[in-house]
């Protein structure tokens, strides 16, 4: 099967994964679907190296999250989706869906629309996912996933460890729950003023289900 | 028919004598017993020149005496069986019922011996007896050499009792023969307690006389915690422990103590035990008048549990060195709550009427037959839940602690804010900044101590959790296993083997592969948590380090991770527990497969390699990840501080304090001989 969107046409699809038995396993899923799976055996040097070979063999993507355990590739899924999406190259992240990983993940996750748990991780959703990616490279954003500006603010600074954690709240969002943001999320100017009480703006998915889904892009200080 | 007699060479009279009582300070001591038994008040343990052979040993008592017939029948008989213990003495005490055979010891340590006694009931005579050892040597059996009694008038009749004289010495005694009989005189008759039996043997020899006063010291007072445990006729416990003061602290029932069950009784005679538990720190001792060190002095010499049957002491329990009831075993589990052999001393006082706590003929303790062993099971019951109660008193004081802690911060806080406010504005402002830069210093300091006991926390939480479903997680992935292997088996024999070859045979696989690395990391949680691990014990370093390299094995194959393993030769040990080294070594390795994840894919390394110097193992993990980079060095043994974004920051902590644990140090270096960073490790051993 070929899916075509939007003047896209999918019919291989890279399979990016650090585990081989995981790489073969999504690989045996799509070939049921009637792609063309094109695993990528590896391994990647840099970051660039793994960037350039995707696209230049298959016309979507699915990558793993953790791609450095294995000695595979010397960065994290998240950043090569969300540089494939910068790209218009359609992708999806696969994730374990941890808390950890996806506040590790935050940073990068306006360019990632499709994050798939990894025991979700079938040929359907896969499609579905495309399919968004694809939408949004058309500006056709999903509730959950369209940019509003809106406020948010500094509701606690974790100085206590070697990187600095900031907790926010976004009130149009939800006011009951703090969001937790590594400090080199904001732009370097604005470290200063990330201080208790003190308010930013961003691009943010206010339509997003749970925070999990939640983006902060374009932070701006507006001044007290 | 003739009649004939078993008969005895006059070697039986070494065997039984020097060489079942090596120690000379063994048999002096049944010399004192015999007047115990005697009711002597006091008994005089002279020495002359006895620092070389050819010295005099007397030992004179003011006690009844003998007869002839006391001489004849037990005195010169050998090897009868004890005396009934519940025939007291005149003065009402229980015989201490030797055999006579450490006498025989005793008497035979010079060339001849001179006995000399005025009995009590017949004051109008003296008896004395001459042995001249060399006799019997010539002789071939005992009897064969007649000895003479001489029974004398005596005109002064100035008292009564027996004086054994002990002529030329063959082998010299010792200071550490003399410090030990001093020892054992001083502590023979229980010198702790209140109830004393009016018998003190002395030892004229200065060793005694600094022992003495030691001895009288008594710092009891001192002591933090009283423990009290007693066993009635019917077996039946009960405890209490009190304070310095003197006040209650906890209380136990029988059903407390006896761990096996409420109605199981301790099969032992009546018996009560003391333990006095002292703290030595500067902090218990700053407002007494006893200083630390003389007390820490009085345990090293008489500390731990001394066993006292029928009123006299039974050594060994309670010597330097003997820890009978395994305190400083446990003490090293339970440093604060448990005493060692010199943070305490006590005594288990047992009256033994039936003879059920017989000692052994060479006096190397009791038989530990059933009484024994249940005594000893009493002794440490009670001390197992003294270490318990003061758990519970220390985790309510802990809680409290905690709630009060604040409010004397608040409390400080506002009295020193009331003593700036009183001050002219002038200096107002002059400390009011540097007031507020230190407040803001302590409340980070406590924030990031309230941050690293919730990680401790939580950690020790994810570690329970983790061992449980590992635990429980084996079943389901035997399972899997199992039935992947049913349907592989059933698809091939049902399906064209090509069909199943292209549709079902890979998945299969690695339904199969997958499984067993599952249950590979179930075996590796599991061994990390097994409880015998942290038994304190012999730890065999390359043991270790084999047994944790096979349990990463698969996983480091997963990672794709050479593991070069070179170990010194030799079989180095130490004291430890099998966790702590493990800790380190696993944490370590960890550690190097974190590291592994920042750099460019290709060959990693890691080498584990141990050299032998002095007294000391050296354990080297190096790997050739990027080194130590992003942090000091010095900082990366701080709790909570790591490069990895998830990380906890505890790995290296834990390494740290474990080789502390063990009594070692650990170095690094940023970049290794593998390029990457390289650990070493020193580990005190015992052996290799």
């Amino acid at each position: 099967m070929a899916l075509v969107l939007n003047g896209t046409r999918i019919d291989r699809v890279g399979v990016v994964d650090d585990s081989a038995d995981a790489r073969d396993t999504i690989s045996d899923d799509l070939r049921d679907a009637d792609f063309i799976p094109q695993p990528f055996v590896g391994p990647f040097k840099t970051l660039n190296q793994l960037l350039r070979a995707v696209p230049s063999r298959a016309d979507a993507v699915v990558c793993d999250h953790h791609l450095s355990p294995r000695n595979y590739a010397p960065c994290t899924g998240a950043e090569a989706v969300g540089h494939w999406y910068e790209n218009r190259f359609p992708s999806v992240l696969i994730t374990r869906y941890e808390k950890a990983e996806i506040e590790q993940i935050r940073r990068y996750r306006k360019g990632i629309p499709a994050l798939i748990p990894s025991d979700e991780a079938g040929s359907d959703v896969i499609v579905k996912g495309f399919e968004v990616c694809i939408g949004e490279f058309n500006d056709h954003f999903i509730p959950a996933r369209k940019p509003w500006v809106n406020m948010f603010r500094i509701d606690d600074v974790d100085d206590t460890s070697q990187s600095v954690q900031v907790y926010v709240v976004v009130p149009g969002w939800n006011s009951d729950e703090a969001i937790k943001l590594p400090l080199d999320m904001f732009p370097e100017d604005l470290r200063k003023h990330v201080k208790t009480e003190e308010r930013f703006f961003a691009k943010m998915n206010l339509g997003a289900e749970n925070q999990e889904d939640l983006y902060f892009d374009a932070i701006e200080y507006r001044g007290k | 028919m003739s009649r004939v007699h078993l008969r005895f060479a006059t070697d039986i009279l070494r065997r039984f004598g020097e060489e079942l009582n090596p120690n000379p300070d063994q048999g002096i001591m049944e010399l004192v017993k015999n007047s115990y038994d005697a009711d002597a008040h006091h008994c005089v343990i002279e020495l002359s020149s006895t620092n070389e052979p050819g010295g005099t040993i007397k030992v004179t008592d003011d006690g009844d005496g003998m007869e002839e017939h006391d001489i004849e029948e037990g005195w010169l008989v050998l090897g009868r069986s004890p005396k009934s213990a519940s025939q007291t003495t005149r003065l009402g005490r229980i015989p201490a019922g030797n055999k006579g055979l450490g006498r025989l010891a005793a008497l035979r340590m010079g060339q001849t011996t001179s006995l000399m006694t005025w009995p009590r009931n017949d004051p109008s005579r003296e008896f004395q007896l001459n042995i001249d050892w060399a006799r019997f040597e010539s002789a071939d059996i005992v009897e064969d050499v007649p000895l003479s009694l001489h029974s004398r008038s005596r005109t002064n009749q100035l008292g009564h009792g027996t004086e054994i004289t002990i002529y030329e010495i063959r082998s010299a005694l010792t200071r550490a023969d003399v410090k030990r009989l001093a020892r054992g005189l001083l502590l023979l008759a229980d010198p702790f307690g209140d109830d004393l039996v009016g018998f003190q043997p002395t030892l004229k020899a200065a060793e005694f006389e600094d022992l003495e006063k030691l001895v009288q010291s008594k710092y009891f007072n001192d002591a933090e915690f009283h423990l009290t445990a007693r066993v009635d006729e019917l077996g039946r416990a009960s405890a209490v422990v009190t304070d310095y003061k003197g006040k209650e602290l906890f209380r136990a029932t029988h059903a407390d103590l006896c761990q096996e069950s409420a109605t199981e009784t301790y099969r032992c005679p009546a018996a009560q035990f003391d333990l006095w538990v002292f703290i030595l720190s500067s902090q218990t001792f700053t407002a007494r008048p006893t200083t630390i060190e003389e007390v820490r002095i009085w345990l090293r010499e008489f500390g731990g549990v001394h066993l006292y049957v029928n009123g006299l002491r039974v050594a060994p329990y309670g010597n330097p060195g003997n820890d009978w009831l395994d305190m400083n075993l446990r003490r090293v589990q339970h440093p604060e709550l448990r005493p060692g052999t010199n943070t305490s001393i006590g005594r288990i006082s047992v009256t033994d009427l039936e003879n059920s706590l017989p000692q052994k003929t060479d006096r190397s303790g009791m038989v530990e037959g059933e009484a024994f062993n249940e005594l000893k099971r009493l002794a440490q019951d009670a001390l197992a839940w003294m270490a318990k109660e003061r758990l519970r008193a220390r985790e309510i004081t802990r809680t409290d602690e905690r709630i009060e802690a604040p409010k004397h911060v608040d409390q400080a806080k506002s009295n020193l804010s009331a003593a700036i406010n009183s001050l002219s504005a002038k200096a107002r402002a002059k400390l009011s900044k540097p007031f507020e830069q230190y407040e803001r210093a302590r409340d980070k300091e406590a924030q990031i101590l309230r941050k690293e006991v919730q990680l401790y926390r939580t950690l020790g939480t994810a570690g329970i959790t983790a061992s449980v479903f590992a635990h429980e997680s084996r079943n389901p992935i035997r399972l899997i296993l199992q039935n992947a292997r049913l349907v592989i088996r059933r698809a091939k024999e049902q399906l064209v083997k090509k069909k199943y070859t292209a549709t079902l045979e890979q998945p299969l696989e690695r339904v199969v592969r997958q499984g067993e690395t599952l249950r590979s990391f179930t075996s590796l949680t599991l061994s990390l948590v097994d409880h015998e691990k942290r038994r304190i014990g012999r730890v065999e370093i390359h043991t270790r380090i084999k047994d944790v390299l096979h349990v990463f094995d698969s996983l480091m194959k997963e990672r794709q991770v050479d593991v070069n393993t070179n170990l010194a030769s030799g079989n180095p040990y130490l004291r430890g527990s099998d966790a702590a080294f493990e800790s380190v070594l696993t944490n370590l390795i960890v550690n190097s497969l974190k590291a592994f994840e920042s750099i460019p894919p290709g060959p990693r390394k890691i080498a584990v390699s141990t050299e032998l110097v002095g007294e000391s193992v050296f354990l080297h993990v190096a790997d050739n990840g990027p080194g130590i980079q992003g942090i000091s060095i010095r900082n990366i043994w701080l709790p909570g501080e790591t490069t990895y974004p998830n990380g906890t920051g505890l790995g290296l902590t834990i390494v740290h304090d474990s080789v502390r644990d063990l009594g070692g140090n650990v170095d690094v270096l940023a970049k290794g001989p593998l390029g990457g960073a390289e650990f070493i490790v020193e580990l005190p051993i015992l052996g290799a």
